[in-house]
């Protein structure tokens, strides 16, 4: 009876110590791109992979959105 | 490399809501669907109203690629973040990583159940042979394969709505600043271009009357 009653004891202290608790803070793995492969904009027919030329036409692009830099102040 | 942004300058943009209309104009998206929206808060008090245009900020560590279940998100060379519509489930997951309210979801079938994800694209088009009609029918138009910046940056009446290379966009935006005026803080910070600027520093000039 006695070593019944101190096995339960035992028993019931590991388990309200959850020693057999799992840990629960997520693992994260970054993903990889799963869809279909894309080109990019210098590889398009007005630019035929010339990237050095698109990437002055947009920066030429960009500065035209400023009055600033097309109407100098007097 | 060029990394492309989007910059909204609040003291300028006048809620004409222009660069909505010049998006769904371009890229034929479907009714309620939108890609770019003006958002005003203050809405109606004097002095106090500032407007913004937001559609996807083309995040450079964006939520929408950490939570999407199948990986249907990449961003380009450029900095501009896409999605692959042909993969995509219409989980919705990004919809609620996204702090900027981005992914839109048509409503699709009889029992109008969510489609696949769609969102502004930078006018960069998406994982289709560029300039094809599948490309503009998911999509829109690619613009940059053309050489040309977003449509509704390139039209805005106000020049509120800024698009193209990062460094271009400070360069500009720190042109408009020094010719604002002011020193220290507020020459150029988060209270000349969220707000705090040009109307407050009226709002002092007339307390000190």
């Amino acid at each position: 009876m006695n070593a019944t009653r101190t096995v339960i004891l035992i028993g019931a202290a590991l388990a309200l110590a959850a020693c057999s608790e799992a840990p629960q803070v997520t693992h994260y793995e970054a993903g990889t791109y799963s869809g279909k492969p894309d080109t990019r904009p210098w590889e398009s027919a007005a630019y035929g992979g010339d990237k050095a030329k698109w990437e002055s036409d947009m920066r030429a692009r960009a500065r035209k959105q400023t009055e600033i830099g097309r109407m100098p102040p007097s | 490399m060029a990394r492309m942004k989007f910059l909204c300058d609040t003291e300028r943009c006048i809620e004409c809501n222009g660069c909505v209309t010049a998006c769904k104009n371009e890229h034929e998206v479907p009714w309620g669907i939108q890609r770019r929206r003006v958002v005003t808060i203050n809405d109606g008090v004097v002095g106090q109203e500032k407007s913004m245009s937001v559609a996807c900020m083309h995040c450079s560590d964006a939520p929408c690629m950490a939570v999407c279940p199948v990986d249907v998100f990449y961003r380009t060379e450029d900095g501009v973040v896409l999605h692959d519509k042909d993969a995509c489930i219409g989980c919705g997951y990004c919809f609620y990583a996204c702090p900027f309210g981005a992914p839109q979801f048509p409503q699709e079938g009889a029992f109008g159940q969510r489609g696949k994800m769609d969102k502004c694209t930078f006018c960069a088009g998406g994982p289709e042979a560029d300039g094809s009609d599948a490309e503009f029918e998911k999509y829109g138009r690619n613009r940059l394969a053309e050489g040309k910046l977003p449509l509704c940056a390139e039209m805005c009446s106000t020049k509120a709505l800024l698009g193209g290379d990062g460094t271009a966009l400070a360069d500009i935006f720190r042109e408009r600043v020094v010719r604002r005026g002011g020193t220290g803080a507020e020459l150029i910070g988060w209270n000349t271009a969220y707000g705090g600027g040009e109307q407050k520093r009226e709002q002092t000039r007339g307390g000190d009357k």
